[in-house]
């Protein structure tokens, strides 16, 4: 069984529309009518979605069906490990078992052998496709704001789709309806501004964060020191002049409005932005014969310039009600957007008789919008049952390319303009019915069984597939329950990428007539114990199947060619499995956690080769310690060290030599993808607050760390080399040593 | 709200420390032994039936990169069959006196029509026994070629406008199979001598033949073609000869079916051109170099294509060699060994004059 069933081949999609716009408008009905119903009744009522979603977030390790899910909340993030002294949701998510990081630093998150764009992160709901600032240094989520995190590995309610390895869901903080509160934080390389409040004392209330980076300031101002250092020399009368800068932002902006503790209305917004700069200035110089055999020189600029733009915008608005005894509802029509630009320029100098200026300039700006409606619901009056239901509609406007390109040459002058505008566009209709029960089949055994039926429709295509969700729960007395789960997954939406680095300026496809959706299936299970003297234990294996993956096979520049995407990537599969360890101790000062994972990650591309091979991210052991203690209520510390078997790159085997024929190929022959593992990587990260007041009454928190305390230099890449015998070995590039950080947080 | 002046104070002492901190931002590098490499060689077999009146096969021996110090395991003994539609054939050792047929090469003389499929053996004391089959692909289909000269709007240094030779091949794909092209332009010339021989010599023969090096260069952005992927350039010697993916020399385009398997489909490229020309002598006469035109439009077998497009691959592939790419192999369809065993069919056009 695929799961995906290539059913119908459509012409046109507007038979598809015609559903989807029955769907969008029903529900739309249902919710309207549901709230209009509940009318102006005010009573205070328990067990309200909102209620349930509170609920929801308390750690329940031993009581939740689920297999894969780590809830984290707001406390664990400001009162843990912190990465540069500054608390990020994706670095924490990367120190659970069963997550690998990829690059160092940066924000991957491979789940179970996933590729790494095969994860759902929703940010109250709204899906976004970038979460990375800094090329992933730090995440999107603010931590200023997020008030909890559910992260799943496995066993995916029937609520989400999408995706295929992992689910993120992060929900932020309503404003205090009461009182006024905030935060500013200064640290190393950012800044941070929290402000929350009533506007309408017990009704309305609003909560708003920025965050910015200032390495413009030190970037900006090194690079003129640099230029300005720099000596001319006789062979280099002019030189070289660089210039770089970087910075980003972002705005979490929320309102709150109670018409009553059920029937709540929030306004979200967020927006994110990056912007890279690098540009060089090259000094040319020219002979030119003049009168009497003399040489006259002339110099001029050559100039390069590199630009990166990135981002993301998502609005939405969510309405949460219990229209009815037992019946709770939450309805959210959003709009998400992503965009990447990038732009490259090169003006050459030439002398003729004057300056003379050849230019190129060519940039590309990549879109992907979604527009879309959710519709969930809970009743839970039947007793011993809670059922939930629902459904999701995504319209996609994916804009991969819009391509500008120029060059002029003559002297400033379009003498020869050659203008190439391109541009590509999809659309494509994604929707989800899903419906699910939690059954309280007996007293030691609990079971979450559902479905989600997934369609998408592209222009000439649609693809649709059955995703059954189920998860059992087996008590063993009041601390120890056994669980099992068996998910399938589909994705529609494939990330464009030549490289394995996850750079924001990747684009976004949809599957096509050719290029398949993406398919998983998961088993996962395990013990789940809270034992004596406040320890928990966790034991959790799993086994998955991904189908119709893709990787690029073709030139490898770092941007494939979008207009023949579907012939340059092929298809293939991958297989997973492992098992994952996780105790913790948490006591009146002192919390331990630690995990282990050991996995297996293999993919099978038969286009690269005839036979299973390991995954780039097939670490066999992962081992993450995470420990904090307070000394007094102003002083406490965290360590984590994070270890992990060596990624795998792939390296050649065999070499032919010199033939001493006309013959020629590579001398050196890959034989076998990812043969090779890199050396084990490992650091350790350290961590103090000192927690104080101001003069004010204000809490003030000094945070000092150091990233990778023992400069354990961990490759990021490598390449291969050959010394003077002959001998090949691995050559490694590490570029992350000590890196100490400060942040100042003061609390009001 | 907090005083922001306290900030800057704390901020001038703390500026000293993030200027050091990112100064200590700074990369290294440093060497690991790689473990887990083969310690054994390999047979690397070549071969392209149907190229050429002769089917060579060469054996070469890796060496594992993880054992350097090895040497090469020699094959001139190595045991070499080859049969052809499944009667084996005797296979000839080349002397080197032939440039088509290295030193040390098997090979066997004769014509390999379209369809003619090709399996070769081979093995050697101290290295695992290989083996590839192949078919020879069917001829060229019909198709119609022309050749033109292009007037260019630019001028070179003399004040000559610039002009091209243009190429277009249009035929009709198969489509119920999965095909791969190739096409070469080769330039002949023949010397007309009208000078005084006691006076200038003037070398070379004085019949048409073929230019070589020459071919010219063919700018990968003027070729217009059918297919959805980009074609590929290789440089081809009939035979066995097959060259760094370089646009050089004996440059032949090859390209694929995607986007029109079935259909009507074209390509059309721009090559150096030469107008036939005089050289003069003065009073002692002058030669004229009269130029023609021959193209050689190919069929690929799928695994001789797969091997080129992942030779060209590899060669561009410099994030692979940064591990920050999908591994980038050398396609082979030799079993137990490296290289390929891959067919090509020729189809030769008939003279095409120079253009005027």
């Amino acid at each position: 069984m695929t799961g995906m069933q290539d059913q119908v081949y459509m012409k046109d999609s507007m038979w598809f529309g015609k559903i989807f716009r029955v769907l969008f408008w029903g529900s739309c009905m249902v919710g309207v009518c549901c709230h209009a119903a509940y009318g102006q009744e005010a009573a205070e009522r328990r067990d309200t979605l909102a209620g349930a979603r509170i609920t929801s977030r308390y750690d329940r390790n031993v009581s939740s069906t689920q297999t894969g899910l780590t809830r984290i909340d707001s406390r664990r993030f400001n009162s843990g490990y912190a990465f540069m002294s500054s608390p990020d949701v994706i670095k924490t998510l990367q120190m659970l078992p069963g997550v690998a990081s990829g690059t160092e630093l940066l924000s991957g998150l491979y789940v179970h052998g996933g590729t790494g764009s095969d994860n759902l992160f929703l940010l109250d709901g709204v899906p976004l496709y970038q979460v990375s600032h800094i090329a992933g240094l730090f995440s999107s989520f603010n931590t200023d704001v997020v008030e909890s995190v559910d992260f799943y590995r496995s066993g995916f309610p029937s609520r989400y789709g999408g995706r295929l390895s992992s689910v993120v869901d992060v929900r932020t903080r309503d404003g205090d309806f009461e009182d006024y509160h905030g935060l500013f934080s200064i640290g190393l390389i950012d800044g941070r501004f929290q402000y929350d409040g009533p506007i309408v004392r017990g009704r309305t209330s609003f909560n708003v964060a920025v965050r910015t980076s200032w390495m413009d300031a030190v970037l900006l101002p090194a690079f003129a020191i640099a230029n300005a250092a720099a000596k001319p020399t006789a062979y280099k009368p002019y030189p070289d002049k660089t210039s770089a800068g970087y910075t980003f932002y972002d705005l979490n902006f929320r309102i709150t409005h109670r018409f009553s503790m059920d029937n709540i209305l929030r306004f979200n917004l967020y927006n994110g932005m990056d912007a890279l700069r690098y540009k060089q200035i090259v000094m040319d110089q020219a002979y030119i014969s003049g009168h009497g055999g003399s040489q006259e020189k002339h110099y001029g600029p050559d100039m390069s310039r590199i630009r990166l733009n990135w981002g993301n915008l998502a609005v939405s608005a969510d309405w949460t009600a219990e229209p009815t005894d037992g019946l709770h509802s939450d309805i959210v029509l959003y709009h998400s957007m992503n965009y990447g630009k990038t732009g490259f320029t090169v003006r050459e100098w030439s002398w003729n008789d004057g300056d003379v200026y050849g230019t190129y300039d060519d940039s590309n700006t990549s879109w992907i919008h979604d527009t879309g409606l959710k519709a969930d619901f809970i009743y839970d009056a039947v007793p011993r049952n809670r059922f939930r239901f629902g459904m999701s509609y995504q319209y996609h406007y994916y804009a991969p390319r819009s391509e500008y390109s120029v060059q002029m040459t003559g002297n400033g002058v379009e003498d020869t303009p050659e203008t190439d505008l391109t541009s590509m566009h999809y659309h494509s209709h994604e929707a989800g019915l899903y419906a699910g029960d939690e059954i309280n089949v007996a007293r030691w055994m609990d079971a979450e069984v559902g479905f989600r039926y997934a369609l998408f429709g592209t222009s000439g295509k649609t693809w649709h597939g059955f995703e059954p969700r189920v998860s059992v729960k087996f008590l063993c007395g009041p601390s120890v329950s056994f669980r099992l789960s068996y998910v399938e997954m589909n994705q529609f939406n494939h990330s464009i990428a030549a490289a394995y680095v996850d750079l924001p300026t990747n684009t976004w496809m949809p599957s096509t007539d050719r290029i398949r959706p993406m398919h998983s299936r998961q088993f996962a299970g395990g013990v789940y114990a809270e034992l004596p003297m406040n320890i928990h234990l966790s034991v959790e294996g799993f086994y998955r199947t991904l189908d119709h993956i893709y990787e690029y096979n073709g030139i490898n520049g770092l941007f494939p060619p979008l207009d023949t995407w579907e012939d340059s990537f092929v298809e293939g599969h991958g297989l997973a499995w492992g098992g994952e360890v996780e105790a913790g101790y948490s006591g009146e000062r002192l919390e331990v956690t630690a995990a282990y994972t050991l996995s297996w990650n293999f993919r099978k591309f038969e286009e690269f080769y005839y036979d299973w091979y390991p995954d780039r991210n097939d670490n066999r052991h992962r081992v993450n310690i995470m420990t904090t203690y307070r000394f007094s209520p102003k002083i406490d510390v965290y360590c984590a060290w994070n270890y992990h078997s060596g990624s795998r790159m792939t390296f050649p085997t065999q070499s032919l030599g010199d033939t001493g024929h006309d013959n020629y190929f590579p001398q050196e022959f890959y034989t076998a993808p990812n043969n090779i593992k890199l050396p084990d990587y490992h650091r350790l990260d350290l961590g103090i607050n000192f927690r104080g007041k101001t003069r004010r009454g204000y809490e003030k928190i000094w945070n000092i760390s150091i990233y990778n305390a023992y400069c354990r230099m961990n490759a990021v890449f490598a390449t291969v080399e050959k010394d003077s015998d002959g001998r090949l070995y691995g050559k490694a590039g590490a570029m992350f040593p000590v890196i100490p950080s400060f942040s100042y947080t003061v609390k009001f | 709200m907090y005083c922001f002046n306290n900030i800057l104070r704390a901020g001038g002492n703390i500026l000293p420390a993030m200027l050091v901190s990112m100064l200590m931002l700074t990369s290294c590098e440093y060497e690991f032994d790689v473990k887990g490499l083969e310690q054994e060689g390999r047979l690397f077999m070549l071969s392209i039936p149907g190229g050429a009146d002769t089917t060579v096969v060469q054996l070469m021996s890796t060496v594992p990169i993880g054992n350097q110090a090895q040497e090469a395991v020699p094959v001139d003994d190595a045991e070499v069959e080859m049969k052809i539609d499944g009667r084996p054939v005797s296979l000839l050792v080349g002397d080197g006196s032939d440039e088509d047929i290295p030193e040390g090469a098997r090979y066997v003389v004769g014509h390999l029509a379209p369809g003619t499929e090709v399996g070769i053996d081979a093995s050697v004391d101290g290295l695992d026994p290989v083996s590839a089959v192949t078919s020879v692909p069917p001829e060229f289909p019909e198709h119609e070629i022309s050749v033109e000269k292009v007037e260019l709007p630019e001028f070179d240094s003399n004040g000559i406008r610039k002009r091209q030779l243009s190429v277009t091949v249009s035929f009709t794909d198969d489509g119920q199979t999965e095909d791969y092209y190739g096409i070469q332009v080769c330039r002949w010339y023949a010397i007309d001598r009208h000078y005084d021989p006691d006076r200038v010599q003037v070398p070379g023969e004085d019949e048409y033949r073929f230019m070589e090096p020459y071919l010219g260069e063919i700018t990968p952005g003027d070729i217009e073609i059918s297919s959805r992927n980009a074609p590929l350039t290789l440089s081809y010697t009939r035979g066995n000869g097959i060259y760094s993916p370089s646009p050089d020399k004996r440059t032949m385009l090859i390209w694929d079916d995607a986007g029109f398997n079935g259909g009507e489909a074209s390509i059309e490229f721009s090559t150096d051109y030469t107008a036939d020309y005089d050289y003069s002598f003065g009073d002692a006469g002058y030669v004229s170099y009269l130029y023609r035109y021959k193209v050689y439009l190919y069929r690929l077998s799928p695994e001789l294509y797969r091997f080129v497009k992942s030779n060209w691959i590899a060669w561009d592939s410099q994030l692979v060699y940064l591990g920050l790419a999908s591994p980038s192999f050398v396609y082979t369809n030799v079993s137990g060994g490296l290289g390929v065993c891959g067919g090509i069919s020729c189809t030769e056009s008939p003279w095409f004059d120079n253009p005027e």
